[in-house]
């Protein structure tokens, strides 16, 4: 391929890109990292104060609420995307007409703006009036639960919102993985006695590792990414119960105009996030030697 | 022994009907009661939204017409999104052609550099970002929300490409070399086209953050005539807090048409794409 | 079709779409310039462009209000009125609004703006520190000097300017409204539970739990905005020590710790569990409508939403009257005392001071409070009432209630302190109130976080 190998063309097809991606994501955080030492409103004189903002985080009480919920959403919102997705995707397979119809369903809620699912989420959630959850509640008996302000239900509601939005996404992405199995693996198993369980467990899953091992990681980085909904719906309260990084980093920043310490904030969200690196550049590396 | 196998197999039946509509509920009842809701009086909403509606109105759209600026937000939004998926593609097919086939050294270290964009988070980037446009003077531009859109989607679109280009095999590139091809050439007529599939996947999954961006929109975007629809909801929030939910449904409903009229086109093109030659054969 | 022709069949559809998309492009690209031109020409006259209508006066000045309000808003629809009639009386400018329309989104944009170095024409500000750094900064209008350099100062209700004032006295921006807050109440159910018009917060927390007895929400409030609990908060401050236990969290004398802020807590302890249900997720809609409906006994907001509340508007059912905040033993401040605001001020660069801008600020001055009053709402300045306009009874209850007025008013605590406290006092007041957290446990959270600050 040493034709290929055309020093003049490599930089156009690379520099653009490379470019715009440096300028827009890296050259910010070295700024945030700049930031992150300073004691600074925004408006007036900064005052570098080493640091100091990375000890306080430590010994802060709501980042470390937060830090605990925002692993619970992010493993809330994966697993409802990928289980759910997956379970309606092997229920497809075995449906003979209407799939289409079905699939195209799905899909709606994810090219709506997470806005106004979470709208349409705290009113589903509401008590007062009555919601959708609470009417289902009261049909079976049971007293209806003030979701968004019950410290025990929140977190887990809040991140329903993402986690349903997006199952649609990973269903087709599953089921367009799984009906292309070729059918003679398929046939031989069932010819060999197995069951339809046995077929999904040891035959099915094992042949789309790599889009369940893609999938885990686009839904994991955008779960990740998760801010919105929960900003919208609560802004992390009641009390921080619904809290996450993101929205901390956020009121921080922004409301509390602490920009210093909002910035060493997001500069601990990023590096946590770098051990995501670490992992997907392992799987980069399976990829390469498959 | 028939009697019960025929049980067995009607009770499975049963149980998966029920759980294909459980699940086939779940999804689309709330898109339909959102879109039901648009039709219906605030008074309504406000004070029984989970009862049978009991009359139904065009107020609500209406009002979106007449009274707001959705239509301008909706082509805002549109124009931003092609755009950006433009340059999205193009720039990342680009670079994972570079990766993938054209050897040099530190590809894979290049290939690293971009995948460690899928962690970081859209909010650190914001204020110096709105610093640097300032000085450049493309703030509340349509530019000033594409290139950070770009940017960030960037990432996972290499990801998607150069997971595809593996599987192009490499006697196709050098069969076309030999046949007198440039880089150029090979990329634009032969790599390019055979990546179809892939190029729709990219579009389809970058289209739904690219539409409903909002975190740049609000920082860059000041003046009524460039806010995109993910903003533009926030028209029917009067001051302190007060919202027109009927107005907001209806511009939800009108706002996702576009966006639905596509997908009912690239479907089955846009999976396909991404899960072309993952299944080991 | 064999696999080639198939393939070369979907690559020309794909190239005719991406030609297509191209084009579109540059389009756009093309179109994308002019809206930058406008958008980055804030400076008075307006280059080439577009579809200003102009005068044989010549290209008008384009002014730019970047407001923290909705254009539906009273004054921001009355201040448009003032805009026409400036140029009806020969004046040449070109108004435009733009709003962000929730108060956090518009703060935030406000502040990214300015650090940016774009200071809009006109636009809102609360006399908050954050307002006090713009001035230390030297970014702000010497409002005093402009009211007194055209000699309107006077013509101020005291109340209303006074509001606006920064804690050292200086005054950077001008009131559009002169609201005052009162707590209103159902009386058909205070009468089903022989209740009678509160005085006391005693009064009103045994409404509440005579009222909650008889299987009445007592109280609905907008959990989702801060503002409202931070309402109930103040209140037992103020009766005790007027402004001072207020000022003094600020600099640092008082403590939510001390005598009066734990009294101040045990009474959010107390009422917060007669709020309704889910209070903390209940957005400002809904929790008027809560009451409008008559499915909560008390609500408290203020005499902007008066529209609601007008025999005209009102749903008929609906029988209400109002009392405003309690008192209690060993109050320094009169019941005549409670809540009075200016509303958000409106302020103008300093930077483009002259020529149309000042005219028209001035004329804004002159005119705007005749304009407000007559489309029935409380105005900032002292007018007289217009004649030939019909007012509702309601209306001209409260305001001979202005009238008599006392002459200070309770400060809003959003207003005073930083808002890294408001942020962690808002957040930590929903716990206090469903009795996650004790009064003991909030003060010591409010405590730090003031000593952080």
């Amino acid at each position: 391929m040493r034709i290929l190998n055309n020093k003049k063309a490599l930089a156009v097809f690379i520099v653009p890109a490379l470019l715009l991606y440096t300028l827009i994501l890296f050259v910010p955080m070295a700024q945030s990292l700049y930031y992150s030492l300073l004691d600074w409103n925004g408006i007036g004189k900064p005052t570098f104060i080493g640091l100091q903002n990375f000890i306080k985080l430590f010994h802060d009480r709501v980042f470390l609420i937060a830090a605990r919920n925002n692993l619970l959403y992010i493993l809330q919102v994966v697993s409802m995307q990928l289980i759910c997705g997956f379970f309606v995707a092997v229920l497809l397979l075995y449906l003979k007409r209407g799939r289409g119809f079905i699939q195209t369903v799905y899909y709606i809620p994810s090219v709506i703006t997470v806005i106004a699912i979470a709208q349409l989420f705290r009113s589903f959630y509401s008590i007062e009036p009555v919601g959708l959850f609470n009417k289902i509640r009261m049909l079976f008996g049971a007293e209806p639960i003030a979701f968004l302000s019950n410290f025990d239900t929140v977190l887990p509601a809040v991140a329903a919102v993402e986690g349903w939005q997006y199952i649609g996404i990973y269903m087709l992405i599953f089921y367009a993985a799984l009906s292309s199995i070729p059918r003679d693996i398929e046939e031989a198993a069932r010819i060999d006695g197995a069951t339809e369980l046995q077929l999904l467990l040891r035959i099915r899953i094992p042949q789309i590792k790599n889009v369940i091992g893609l999938s885990f990681i686009l839904s994991f980085v955008g779960a990740l990414r998760g801010f919105a909904a929960p900003m919208s719906l609560t802004r992390g309260g009641p009390n921080n119960q619904s809290e996450i990084l993101a929205t901390y980093m956020f009121k921080k920043a922004f409301t509390s105009q602490m920009l210093g310490y909002g910035s060493a904030i997001a500069l601990i969200i990023a590096a946590l996030s770098c051990v995501c690196v670490i992992l997907i550049s392992r799987y980069a590396d399976e990829e390469e030697r498959s | 022994m028939n009697i019960i196998k025929r049980l067995s197999q009607v009770s499975t039946k049963g149980l998966y009907w029920l759980l294909i509509i459980c699940f086939l509920v779940t999804a689309a009842f709330p898109i339909l009661w959102m879109v039901t809701a648009a039709f219906r009086p605030n008074i309504e909403l406000s004070s029984d939204p989970f009862g049978i509606p009991s009359t139904l109105t065009l107020e609500n759209f209406k009002t979106v017409f007449t009274d707001s600026n959705v239509l301008t937000y909706i082509k805002n939004s549109g124009i931003v999104s092609v755009v950006s998926l433009i340059a999205i593609v193009l720039l990342s097919s680009m670079v994972s052609f570079a990766i993938s086939k054209m050897r040099f050294k530190g590809s894979k270290g290049v290939f690293r550099y971009f995948l460690v964009g899928l962690t970081i988070p859209q909010a650190v980037t914001l204020i110096p970002l709105f610093i640097m446009f300032t000085k450049l003077n493309i703030i509340d531009t349509r530019l000033s929300v594409i290139l950070p859109l770009v940017a960030f989607q960037l990432p996972v679109s290499i990801l998607l490409f150069v997971n595809f280009y593996r599987y192009i095999p490499d006697e196709i590139i050098e069969a076309a070399v030999i046949d007198g091809c440039g880089v150029y050439r090979v990329f634009f007529s032969i790599i390019f086209p055979l990546s179809l599939n892939t190029i729709l996947t990219v579009l389809a999954m970058n289209f739904i953050t690219v539409w409903n961006d909002y975190i740049f929109s609000l920082v860059f975007i000041n003046s009524t005539a460039l806010k995109t629809i993910s903003i533009g909801l926030q028209d029917f929030i009067g001051p302190r807090g007060l919202t027109d939910w009927g107005a907001t449904f209806a511009s939800i409903c009108l706002s996702t048409l576009p966006t639905l009229i596509i997908y009912f086109g690239l479907n089955k093109k846009m999976t396909a794409g991404l899960t072309l030659g993952a299944v080991k054969s | 079709m064999n696999l080639f022709q198939k393939r070369t069949g979907r690559f020309l559809k794909v190239s005719a779409a991406i030609l297509a998309m191209l084009f579109a492009l540059s389009a756009c690209a093309t179109s994308a310039a002019p809206a930058a031109a406008t958008a980055a020409a804030t400076e008075a006259p307006a280059a080439a462009v577009t579809d200003t209508a102009t005068t044989d006066k010549g290209e008008p000045t384009e002014i730019t209000y970047f407001s923290s309000k909705s254009a539906t808003d009273e004054t921001v629809v009355s201040l448009q009125i003032v805009a026409d009639m400036f140029n009806e009386q020969g004046g040449n400018i070109k108004f435009t609004v733009e709003s962000a329309a929730d108060r956090p989104s518009y703060d935030q944009k406000l502040r990214t703006m300015l650090t940016g170095g774009q200071v809009p024409d006109m636009y809102d500000l609360d006399p908050t520190p954050f307002t006090q750094e713009l001035a230390d900064a030297g970014l702000l209008l010497d409002m005093q000097a402009f009211l007194e350099e055209i000699g309107e100062l006077d013509s101020y209700v005291p109340l209303s300017i006074n509001y606006c004032r920064m804690p050292d006295g200086s005054l950077y921006t001008i009131p559009l409204e002169f609201t005052t807050e009162m707590i209103w109440y159902n009386t058909d159910m205070f009468a089903a539970c022989g209740l009678e018009k509160p005085k006391t917060f005693d009064d009103m927390l045994n409404a509440c739990k005579v009222l909650a007895e008889n299987g009445y929400t007592p109280i609905t409030i907008d959990g989702m905005d801060g503002w409202p609990l931070l309402r109930h908060l103040a209140m037992v401050p103020y009766r005790l020590a007027g402004n001072d236990f207020l000022n003094g969290l600020a600099s640092g004398e008082t403590h939510m710790s001390d005598s009066i802020g734990m009294q101040a807590l045990q009474f959010m302890a107390n009422i917060g569990q007669y709020y309704q249900q889910g209070f903390t997720s209940t957005d400002y809609a809904t929790a008027m409508s809560l009451f409008m409906s008559g499915k909560a006994a008390m609500y408290g907001i203020g005499t902007w939403e008066l529209n609601n509340f007008i025999d005209a508007n009102r749903p008929a059912d609906l029988h209400i009257d109002y009392f405003y905040m309690p008192t209690m033993d060993g109050a320094v401040t009169q019941p005549n005392e409670y809540w009075a605001f200016g509303g958000i001020g409106l302020t103008a660069n300093p930077e483009k001071f002259d020529g149309p801008l000042k005219d028209f600020f001035t004329f804004i001055v002159k005119n705007y409070s005749s304009v407000y009053l007559a489309r029935q709402h409380f105005a900032p300045q002292k007018v007289a009432v217009p004649e030939g306009v019909e007012f509702d009874p309601l209306f001209l209850k409260i305001k001979d209630d202005i009238d008599s007025i006392g002459s200070s008013a309770c400060r809003p605590w959003d207003v005073v302190l930083s808002a890294d406290v408001i942020s962690t006092i808002n957040d930590n007041l929903p716990g206090l109130c469903m009795g996650e957290i004790t009064p003991e446990e909030f003060a010591k959270i409010v405590d730090d976080a003031l000593a952080n600050n």
